[in-house]
């Protein structure tokens, strides 16, 4: 399921990228459709709230975080009122034999609402994500304020993650797309060599320049990103070190291609330059940081993440999934558009010099 | 400012897509300005071949 989506959403967008045709105008509902999706896309990644199960509470009982977003069902009919305190206490949890005895359950189902008046989501059936603290006098969770009742999306709560999870929606579609680019231009490269029609190599140079581009955003994100999380922009990790040199790779590309005057010349050599380049482009993304132990998810040591950033071993949230497909194909059709973009104004460059 | 950004990561979620949407408007601004150009060498070349 997990990579039907995630693969599904890339071929579909290369799908919609293709129609009507390649190189020519978008039409209207086009490029409608791509803002659209792209905005839904960026609203699926920044709005919906990050959220604990209740079993990871037991942070908060440990004091690793003063106060935490925590998904509690909320059982209707289990609430009482202590009214000499002050407090409401509601007893929360999915399981249907709890005891009504307050102070005899487990801290992970008491709530304590400190407020003269009960919110109203605590009246019925519902879902909802609170921020919430500890109290250790009651040896109970505290409520502090609601954040969503019955959220359509909540992300999943990973330990020293907490928002910077959202960075799954950004930053490794970038890379994705980067590889898919480089993929691209090796193929338009093989169809220069079979046709030596000039157009294949305005295709080759277009989207190996949109490759580095979004090679470039993704080194970035990552950086910022790393500053937060593991405490420097820049740390050496297997896939840092290997994306710093698949650059430097495109970079020669680039370099090659401005030293050649003769077109001919310069399309023959870079299309050469270019299948020779994407030969490493699977062992620096995929095989390298694999086999080496290093920060990202899905190094060798990596034993609890796996490839994907998840609470459960070896597989994506399936919440997380589904904004990560979205983001897969709106940054494609980015790609695409840019794509598009590039090659009518470098046809045109080239006909009038 | 680290601290507080280091609580409150859904700063850096937004920083890290306002990159990316900056990325993609220098990318745009730059293929805009290459275009103008192309628009002046063509008005050029149009010009020069009234005046023969």
């Amino acid at each position: 399921m997990k990579f039907l989506i995630m693969f599904g959403s890339i071929i579909l967008a290369v799908l919609f990228s293709i129609f009507p045709n390649i190189s020519g105008r978008k039409p209207f509902w086009w490029r409608l459709t791509a803002i659209v999706l792209v905005a839904l896309s960026l609203i699926l990644t920044i709005f919906p709230p990050i959220s604990a199960t209740i079993d990871d509470a037991i942070y908060l009982k440990k004091g690793f975080y003063e106060s935490m977003n925590l998904h509690i069902s909320v059982l209707d009919s289990k609430v009482l009122e202590d009214k000499k305190n002050g407090v409401w206490k509601v007893i929360i949890g999915k399981e249907d034999n709890l005891s009504t005895n307050f102070d005899s359950l487990s801290f992970r189902n008491k709530l304590l609402v400190k407020s003269l008046v009960l919110p109203d989501e605590f009246k019925s059936r519902n879902e909802i994500v609170i921020q919430a603290r500890y109290d250790k006098q009651n040896d109970a969770i505290e409520y502090i304020e609601t954040l969503a009742v019955n959220p359509l999306i909540d992300y999943p709560f990973v330990a020293n993650l907490n928002e910077r999870i959202k960075i799954l929606n950004l930053h490794v579609p970038l890379a994705w797309i980067a590889v898919v680019a480089y993929l691209m231009s090796m193929i338009y490269a093989i169809r220069y060599l079979k046709t030596k029609d000039l157009v294949w190599d305005i295709y080759t140079v277009s989207t190996a320049s949109l490759g580095t581009f979004y090679a470039v955003l993704a080194t970035v994100t990552g950086m910022l990103w790393a500053k937060y999380n593991w405490g420097a922009y820049w740390n050496w990790d297997p896939r840092q070190t290997s994306i710093f040199i698949l650059i430097l790779i495109y970079a020669a590309f680039f370099a090659l291609r401005s030293a050649i005057d003769n077109e001919e010349r310069k399309a023959r050599l870079s299309s050469v330059y270019s299948i020779i380049s994407f030969v490493t482009v699977p062992f620096l993304v995929f095989v390298l940081p694999r086999l080496s132990s290093g920060l990202h998810p899905g190094s060798a040591n990596d034993s609890s993440a796996g490839p994907l950033v998840t609470p459960q071993p070896n597989s994506l949230d399936t919440t997380l999934v589904y904004g990560f497909g979205l983001a897969l194909f709106s940054f494609t059709i980015i790609y695409f558009w840019l794509l598009n973009v590039l090659v009518r104004y470098k046809k045109i460059d080239y006909k009038i010099n | 400012m680290e601290e507080f950004l280091h609580n409150n990561s859904i700063y850096i979620v937004l920083g890290i897509a306002l990159i990316i949407w900056f990325g993609i408007a220098i990318y745009l601004f730059m293929i805009d300005n290459k275009l103008s150009k192309l628009e002046k060498t063509i008005k050029q070349k149009l010009q020069g071949e009234i005046e023969e």
